[in-house]
Parts: structure tokens; C-alpha cells; sequence
């Protein structure tokens, strides 16, 4: 595989997913976001928020309180700072990545064999 | 697909861009201006200035307050990221702050003509501008008053600009209301267009 493409397949899975990768740029500009924030930012729908805010939290990438506003519960969500590392050295790979693609050149046609 | 580079604006400024909430200060204005030119009277029980001043700041905080958990019941709440200011914003802030009390205090003691009021809401504008760079057509608002204030130094040239020191700040404070209303309309509408329309909340908070 050319370098490049390798360089696109070893991209962290976990945070290279669109909606993850959303919520943590989310988290990333923020201290902590309430369920309602980042469902209205994904426009995910709640089964689906949860499943992918559990998946970061086995990771280690976020924090999740739960606590009360008057009568109703709050889930928050903060990124813990392996999170903040993790996304930010995501962005940083993903420039360097639209660099060198910038640099590619087609390859000349030779003629048919 | 997402929009990150919008997603990332609106969460660091989600609080500024509550747009509506500023609708009950543009309002205030607008009555400001309506009580200078005699259109409006408070009723008799309200004649007493800093009684009037006290109810309206009453009215303005509490419509605002309101209209803020209208916004955090329709979208949620976000605890904002402390700012960190590098040290060469930090030296530019204290050459522009510095620049305007100057022309806050001096230029009114040379030209009486100028508005110390339209100066100090541009002032107050502005540096809410320099907080969100993005944000345009605040400056463009801080800027329009700015000039609305000062141009009374011209006054030598071809005769008064104003006819009167009423009627520059009835113009000042008709210009504040009307720029409020277009700031927080473009405000409110770039919240919508990214977590879109008001509605109401979700049947729970998860």
C-alpha cells in the first residue's frame, strides 16, 4: 500500500468516526456539554448518542456525570485530557494528511501496453 | 457531514450567540429614545429617575434571564472553556482600551458636541467584538456608533450635524436598538442553522 493510504488506514478508528469525532471536537472547544448540547450538535438521535458517549468513556477519552436540575437528570460530558491529546493529535494528522495530498501529482500517462 | 469548523465557533461561543436575549435590551433602547422625544411617558408612579432606571434594568435582567433558559431548555447548557488570551492580544487590547477612554474623556471636554453615551456603548461593543473575532457585524455596529458620535466634531464646517444634544442621542439610542435587533437576529440565526429550530425539550435529558 503507498504511504500515504497507509498513513490514511492507521487512523485512530475510534475517534476518526464522524459522530465521535464530532462530539469530541465539541468537547474539545468546551469544559463540559450536556447530553441536550451534543445531541442537538450531532443531531444524533439519544440510543445512538449514548452508544457512541459509552464507547469514548471505555476508552478513557471522557467523563460522564449524571445529576439533577431540579427534578430532572443531566447527563455532562467532559473530555478527560487523554481525550483532549487524542483529538488534537487527530486534527494535527489529519492537516498533515491534507498536506501531502496537496503535493500529489497524477501519474503521467505511458501509453497502453 | 459536519460542519466542524462551525461546530467548534458555536460551542465556544454558544452563550454570546444567544441572540434573542438581547431583543429586551434593544427594546430598551427604543423606549429610551421613545421617553427623550416625548413619544412615551412612564406612568406617575415611575417619575422618580433612579426608580426608573432600577425597574428597567429589573425588566431587562429578568427578560433576559428568561429568555437564556428558553435557549438552555431548547438546546442544553455547555460550561464554556476558560479563554486563553495569547500576550500579544492581551498588549493590542490595552493599546485599543487605552485609545478609547482617551477619546471617552477627552473628546467630550474639547467638543462638547460629541456623545459621551454613543462613545461608551461602542466601547462596550467593540470589546465584546474583540472577544469573537468572527463575529463581524458587531464591529460593524460598534463602528456605525462611533461615528454617529463623533461626527458632531465636524459640526464647524457646514453648521450642526444635530440640531440638538436630544436629538443626537435620540438618533444614538434609535441606531443602538435597531443594531441590537439585526446583531441578535444574525446571532439567533446561527445557533439555529447549526442545532436547529427552537423546539421543545426532548421528552427527557437522557
Amino acid at each position: 500500500m503507498p504511504e500515504p493510504f497507509e498513513e490514511l488506514a492507521s487512523l485512530d478508528r475510534l475517534v476518526h468516526e464522524p459522530a465521535r469525532l464530532a462530539i469530541l471536537t465539541v468537547l474539545s472547544a468546551c469544559e463540559s456539554a450536556d447530553f441536550l448540547f451534543l445531541q442537538r450538535l450531532t443531531g444524533l438521535t439519544k440510543g445512538n448518542l449514548s452508544s457512541h458517549l459509552s464507547r469514548l468513556e471505555e476508552a478513557d477519552l471522557i467523563w460522564i456525570r449524571k445529576e439533577f436540575s431540579g427534578k430532572k437528570p443531566r447527563t455532562i460530558v467532559g473530555l478527560k485530557e487523554r481525550g483532549r491529546k487524542a483529538v488534537d493529535q487527530h486534527w494535527e494528522r489529519l492537516e498533515a494528511l491534507r498536506e501531502d495530498t496537496r503535493k500529489w501529482r497524477p501519474v503521467p500517462n505511458l501509453g497502453t501496453p | 457531514m459536519y460542519n466542524l469548523a462551525r461546530i467548534r465557533y458555536v460551542t465556544r461561543h454558544y452563550n454570546d450567540l444567544q441572540g434573542l436575549t438581547m431583543v429586551p435590551l434593544a427594546l430598551f433602547f427604543l423606549t429610551w429614545a421613545g421617553y427623550d422625544a416625548g413619544w412615551i411617558s412612564p406612568p406617575p408612579w415611575l417619575s422618580n429617575e433612579w426608580l426608573l432606571v432600577g425597574a428597567s434594568a429589573t425588566v431587562v435582567g429578568t427578560l433576559g434571564y428568561t429568555i437564556s433558559k428558553l435557549y438552555e431548555r431548547a438546546y442544553g447548557r455547555i460550561e464554556a472553556a476558560p479563554h486563553h488570551i495569547p500576550q500579544s492580544h492581551k498588549r493590542e487590547f490595552w493599546i485599543w482600551w487605552s485609545a478609547y477612554m482617551v477619546a471617552f474623556a477627552f473628546l467630550p471636554a474639547v467638543y462638547p458636541q460629541v456623545s459621551r453615551l454613543g462613545l461608551l456603548i461602542s466601547i462596550i461593543i467593540f470589546m465584546e467584538w474583540r472577544s469573537r473575532r468572527e463575529a463581524r457585524h458587531w464591529l460593524i455596529l460598534a463602528l456605525w456608533l462611533a461615528a454617529l458620535s463623533l461626527v458632531p466634531i465636524l459640526d464647524g464646517v457646514r453648521g450642526p450635524i444635530y440640531p440638538s444634544a436630544t436629538v443626537r442621542d435620540i438618533a444614538i439610542k434609535l441606531v443602538t436598538a435597531a443594531g441590537f435587533l439585526v446583531i441578535s437576529t444574525i446571532d439567533h440565526l446561527t445557533l439555529v442553522r447549526t442545532l436547529g429550530p427552537i423546539r421543545r425539550e426532548e421528552e427527557s435529558r437522557a
